[in-house]
């Protein structure tokens, strides 16, 4: 939609930005061509390269891709969390637009800063893969939970601490009132996650963005998980982010799947025509790769090699060093070809759709 | 059925691990957690047993007491055929287990942290044939790098350290090592869980080719009931230290006998997003072990007990019984009651295969 290429003035494009998302849906986040590399000793990590998506009100966005592909670094810079000195976002804008209709660009505050820790874990919350080491060990989880409450409401220590009990209830943890005064290692995998989505969830954020929620879990559990996710989800219709490796996970939870390989979108649409139809040999090759059906009938047909490193990831299309399909053409970056309105995916193949 | 016994290679008989459980200054041994409380199977040669269940529910000790590597309980049975004699491995003195580290190796799960940092990939792959004496110099040299490009590694690697090698890569190393020694029996313990899908795949199909080159059984342990399926020729449900069910896979997977089985199959998560509407939630969490409910260990989770208050569920231990045919038994009081529902045949995604995307 909005592009800044300098012949606007800033306030223009930015009233024309805001009122052109009231018109549309209730749009959370855009992030638009973003771009969050590392500087490493060995040379330019680009974890993130020119990647875009929206999230609105009540949509569940599924990103799926193989480790590496700069998943997880796109949720980090949204909440600007991206380790310094190394790491920085180097280009594009992430708009979040909050309660008041105003829309912000995250890559212009202070990741430090008072406005962005006032939009950070109260308007956007987090959700991390591994629920037993991004809990403090040393405190309780009802502390965690009422120092998030304090930091971000105007509610009194009692009153925060009343709320986490009734948090932890919201997320099904039984006995709620003693296990408010548990610490992590008391808890099994599950129940950590739980509280973890009750810290989150603390503040009524608008936009959750989950980061491999349910890897470390197991399945009955990870089912659980994914349903409290959902019904909360509907229930304060909030936008969410489900960051996984998984597409059973998508399958389970998505509206809109975006696949995401070394740090680019190779192919984006809703769930149903990603999963039944997909069009990008790297989504073809991901659902083969998993194991279904009988033992022996037929063998799994993996991608073939590993993820190239995000340091020099090949010319043109990145996935051509792997593809089965890759012809000369690929060696030039693909352009999208879009079925129908919403279906995309970035490859030669199908130039004559473009 | 003397055919079959024949080509047996291990026979588990009420295997049981306690382990204790201490605490205050004197370490009091207040309780026992049953890790792996009364589990019997048998394994045949050339075949994979998969053993599924949650987290701590005793499958890796399974696995590990299989190796002696942890010692069961003195009445626990553990026959390993070695040279066509079958021997109790609970019996054989702690000198005389070297010989049989050769007939059974393992693969880990994390092929991080089982990879010693400070050895070239080259010892790590050479060093079970260097402790048992079988080979040195360019004969050695020369089996390393025979034994790096079966499992599809570049013979050139011997003088890299671990950490130059992706995930995957480790795994196949940690393969190599495992069946430098030419195993019969080899225990999988999780191997493809910290993988990435796409390489998940290649150390599957990896897996499956080197079974059948080298005749070898697996015992393959791992959470994932799709891989396990895939895998498995016959597969074993353990909740909470027992075995609930075994039987054939697609007997198992397709007319499950126990409950928990059941729920279990349902939270498979599949690609059809659809299927979704169908699943059997499955309550709360594994009760702790130490502290087992009574009666049925299952019950407190279970949906029949739920809806019917089955007093015999509380009072009795269920016994092993025969569900179609021999080979499929569950613990379940009511299996014969029961309808339960496995996995349809649409769950096995035909999605790729419909547009034309198997080339």
């Amino acid at each position: 939609m909005f592009k800044d290429d300098g012949l606007w003035p800033r306030s223009w494009a930015a009233t024309l930005c805001n009122r052109y998302q009231e018109v549309i849906m209730e749009r959370l986040l855009e992030v638009d061509q973003l771009k969050t590399y590392y500087f490493t000793d060995r040379g330019i990590v680009k974890a993130v390269d020119g990647f875009s998506f929206s999230v609105e009100r009540g949509q569940c966005l599924g990103i799926v891709g193989e480790s590496g592909c700069g998943k997880s670094q796109t949720a980090l810079s949204i909440m600007g969390l991206i380790s310094k000195p190394q790491g920085r976002i180097v280009g594009g804008k992430i708009l979040y637009r909050d309660k008041n209709a105003r829309t912000t660009d995250l890559t212009t505050l202070a990741p430090t800063g008072d406005e962005y820790r006032a939009i950070r874990g109260k308007e956007i919350a987090m959700i991390f893969q591994e629920p037993m080491s991004s809990l403090s060990p040393v405190y309780t989880i009802g502390d965690q939970i009422v120092e998030a409450l304090t930091e971000h409401t105007a509610l009194s220590k009692k009153d925060a601490a009343r709320r986490a009990v009734e948090l932890l209830k919201t997320v099904g943890i039984p006995a709620a009132e003693e296990r408010v005064h548990d610490y992590p290692h008391q808890l099994s995998g599950g129940m950590c996650q739980r509280a973890m989505i009750a810290m989150a969830l603390s503040c009524e954020p608008r936009l959750l963005i989950a980061d491999e929620p349910t890897t470390a879990l197991d399945v009955t559990i990870q089912l659980q998980i994914l349903r409290l996710l959902k019904e909360l989800q509907k229930r304060l219709s909030m936008g969410l982010v489900m960051i996984t490796h998984d597409l059973g996970v998508i399958a389970e939870i998505a509206d809109d799947v975006i696949v995401m390989y070394l740090g680019k979108v190779v192919e984006k649409g809703p769930v149903r025509k990603i999963l039944r139809e997909p069009k990008h040999p790297y989504t073809q090759g991901l659902l083969q790769s998993r194991p279904s059906g009988a033992a022996g009938k037929v063998r799994l047909n993996p991608i073939k090699g590993v993820v190239p490193s995000a340091i020099d990831p090949p010319f043109g299309c990145p996935f051509s060093t792997r593809c089965p399909k890759a012809f000369d053409q690929c060696g030039l970056p693909p352009p999208f070809a879009v079925w129908g309105e919403d279906h995309e995916a970035a490859c030669w193949l199908y130039e004559n759709l473009m | 059925m003397d055919n079959k016994e024949d080509k047996l290679l291990l026979e588990v008989e009420n295997l049981r691990k306690y382990f204790p459980v201490k605490h205050g200054v004197f370490r009091k041994t207040e309780g026992w957690l049953k890790a792996v409380d009364g589990v019997s199977f048998k394994l045949y040669e050339g075949e994979t047993l998969g053993l599924v269940g949650e987290s701590g529910c005793g499958k890796s000790t399974t696995g590990r007491l299989i190796l002696r590597l942890t010692k069961p309980e003195p009445d626990s049975r553990i026959l390993f055929r070695d040279n066509n004699e079958l021997i109790d491995i609970t019996k054989v003195a702690p000198q005389d287990l070297k010989h049989l580290r050769t007939r059974m190796q393992i693969i880990f799960q994390d092929p991080y942290s089982s990879l010693n940092p400070w050895m070239k990939v080259g010892e790590i792959v050479a060093e079970p044939l260097v402790i048992h004496k079988i080979m040195a110099g360019r004969e050695l040299s020369m089996k390393v790098d025979a034994l790096l490009e079966m499992v599809g590694l570049d013979a050139s690697y011997t003088n890299r350290y671990p950490h130059e090698f992706s995930g995957g890569q480790r795994q196949r190393i940690g393969i190599a090592r495992a069946l430098a020694l030419d195993p019969t029996l080899v225990v999988c313990d999780e191997p493809v869980s910290s993988l990435d899908v796409s390489v998940q795949a290649q150390v599957i199909n990896l897996l499956v080719d080197l079974q059948e080159r080298l005749h070898l059984s697996y015992i393959f342990i791992a959470h994932d009931l799709g891989v396990v399926r895939y895998i498995s020729t016959r597969v074993a449900v353990m909740y909470l230290g027992r075995i609930v069910e075994t039987g054939p896979t697609e007997e198992v997977f397709h007319s499950p006998a126990h409950p928990y089985t059941e729920a279990l199959l349902s939270s498979m998560l599949s690609t059809d997003p659809d299927s979704s509407q169908k699943r059997l939630q499955l309550e709360g969490d594994v009760p702790s072990p130490i502290n087992m409910p009574s009666g049925c260990p299952f019950h407190p989770r279970c949906r029949y007990y739920q809806q019917n208050k089955w007093p015999e569920c509380v009072r009795d231990i269920p016994a092993s019984t025969s569900v179609d045919s021999d080979v499929h038994r569950a613990r379940c009081h009511f299996t014969t009651r029961l309808n339960l529902h496995g996995v349809g045949d649409e769950d096995s995604v035909k999605i790729g295969v419909k547009n034309g995307l198997n080339t």
